[in-house]
């Protein structure tokens, strides 16, 4: 392979971890890769940035509130000081000002996979359903709520308990209307509106980490039991499964929605009837998309090549039976890496932390 | 529904030597004794119930129907926890 260099986002792993550690460590595995991985941080104390094994230059970027404009004048600087070729957007928020930008980034000789505005709308939260319905896939009963009002109708049609969920993040279990009103007002306070509630299923959670190319079509899978979730209901430790049957209902989602670029898709296998019924879809990878460079697929480093458009022949082959633990650990390092993010906004590792 | 149709997973189980049994299907795991993983192995390598009970009796020293009833308990008992058919 050329050297390609890549800039990721999401470089903030705490109990909730986003994604772009892993997706950088996932391509770091990749044999055949050579190039220089560069962080973007939102925040001068995004954990990742702070790994010496990571990235080769971190670069701090705009909030997603500050718009595409500022997101765009950000790359254009970092484009001209350390030249990359593709990007791998990892975080929900963000990723509608990056599809915005789609074209104006194309010329700079940036590349992505994602998604166009439309199917990315499709997925979400709110219209999941009616997507799951139009493609045959089991869903929970789901009905967007838009006032704190509609939660007593809401919980009559779903029963009890049932779940309250952001419409980018977080997801309460609600066993009565008072516990639904905090979580919606908790909820629409830190992600918005519409809020979504949905029939509790207990089952069995399994996730599928995907990976849609050019044409929409599935380009890899891997699928993961989850072994250990935090309480915000992450996964901690996972193993990786292979069922034909969930592997099938993933080609479908994204298929159905031709996709373009990764995604995270949640499956519950319920306890009452042993049916997958999708219940969430990510327009990302998840944080635990290093296991797919663990268990033989690596989808990180397909992205890299398809984003390219290199040819890649799709795969579904990779070693069941491999584990994820995720542990905590503490990195040290000196004030000058505090310094450049802070003062400068970047940080090379080449020079120590020092620009 | 899915379109795939109901197949036995026994292939597809991995059975170690310890009795550390998984299930690559559903990512469950589980532990079984001697008898247990002289069972399996037997029901993995295309054998029925009764020729695995006969091997159980020879190798264990038990009588056929004693072993024909507990390998059938056993069977059964897999069948239970989804081990041997995708759902």
């Amino acid at each position: 392979m050329d050297k390609i260099s890549f800039a990721v986002t999401g470089m903030n792993a705490t109990d909730n971890p986003a994604p772009g550690i892993a997706v950088i460590r996932a391509i770091r595995e990749d044999k055949n890769w050579q190039g220089k991985a560069i962080g973007l941080a939102y925040d001068a104390l995004d954990t990742g940035v702070y790994d010496p094994l990571l990235c080769d230059r971190v670069f701090m970027i705009p909030y997603a509130a500050e718009g595409e404009k500022a997101l765009l004048a950000r790359l254009q600087y970092i484009q001209e000081v350390e030249p990359f070729e593709v990007l791998v957007p990892t975080l929900d928020a963000e990723l509608v000002n990056f599809i915005r930008l789609r074209h104006e980034l194309e010329p700079m000789g940036i590349r992505m996979l994602v998604p166009t505005e439309e199917v990315l709308a499709m997925r979400s939260k709110a219209k999941l359903g009616e997507f799951a319905r139009d493609n045959d896939i089991p869903f929970p009963l789901s009905l967007s709520v838009l006032t704190p009002e509609m939660l007593p109708d809401a919980m009559n049609q779903l029963g009890v308990p049932f779940v309250v969920k952001g419409c980018y993040y977080e997801a309460a279990i609600c066993h009565t209307i008072e516990q639904a009103r905090a979580a919606y007002f908790s909820i629409a306070n830190r992600w918005g509106l519409p809020i979504v509630a949905q029939a509790y299923m207990p089952g069995e959670e399994y996730d599928i980490c995907a990976l849609g190319d050019a044409d929409g079509k599935l380009n890899g899978a891997v699928a993961m039991r989850k072994l250990r979730l935090t309480d915000k209901g992450k996964a901690w430790a996972g193993i990786t499964i292979q069922d034909e049957e969930l592997l099938e209902l993933s080609r479908r989602v994204v298929e159905g929605l031709s996709w373009t670029g990764p995604m995270e898709i949640e499956f519950i296998r319920s306890a009452r009837d042993h049916r997958f019924y999708l219940f969430e879809i990510n327009p990302r990878f998840p944080a635990w998309c290093y296991l797919t460079a663990g268990c033989g697929l690596n989808l990180p480093a397909r992205y890299l090549r398809l984003a390219m458009g290199a040819k890649v022949a799709p795969s579904l082959k990779y070693t069941a039976g491999t584990v994820f633990v995720r542990h905590a650990t503490d990195v040290i390092c000196s004030l000058d890496i505090l310094e450049g993010l802070t003062t400068r906004g970047e940080i090379s590792r080449e020079t120590g932390g020092r620009k | 529904m899915s379109g795939i149709a109901r197949k036995s997973k026994l292939a597809s189980i991995h059975l170690s030597d310890s009795g550390f049994l998984f299930d690559s299907y559903t990512g469950l795991t589980y532990g079984v004794n001697e008898t247990g993983a002289a069972v399996l192995n037997g029901l993995k390598a295309g054998k029925g119930v009764e020729e695995v009970a006969r091997q159980v009796a020879r190798e264990f020293d038990v009588p056929e129907p004693t072993a024909a009833a507990d390998v059938r308990e056993f069977y059964d008992k897999l069948n239970s926890e989804g081990l041997l058919w995708t759902r």
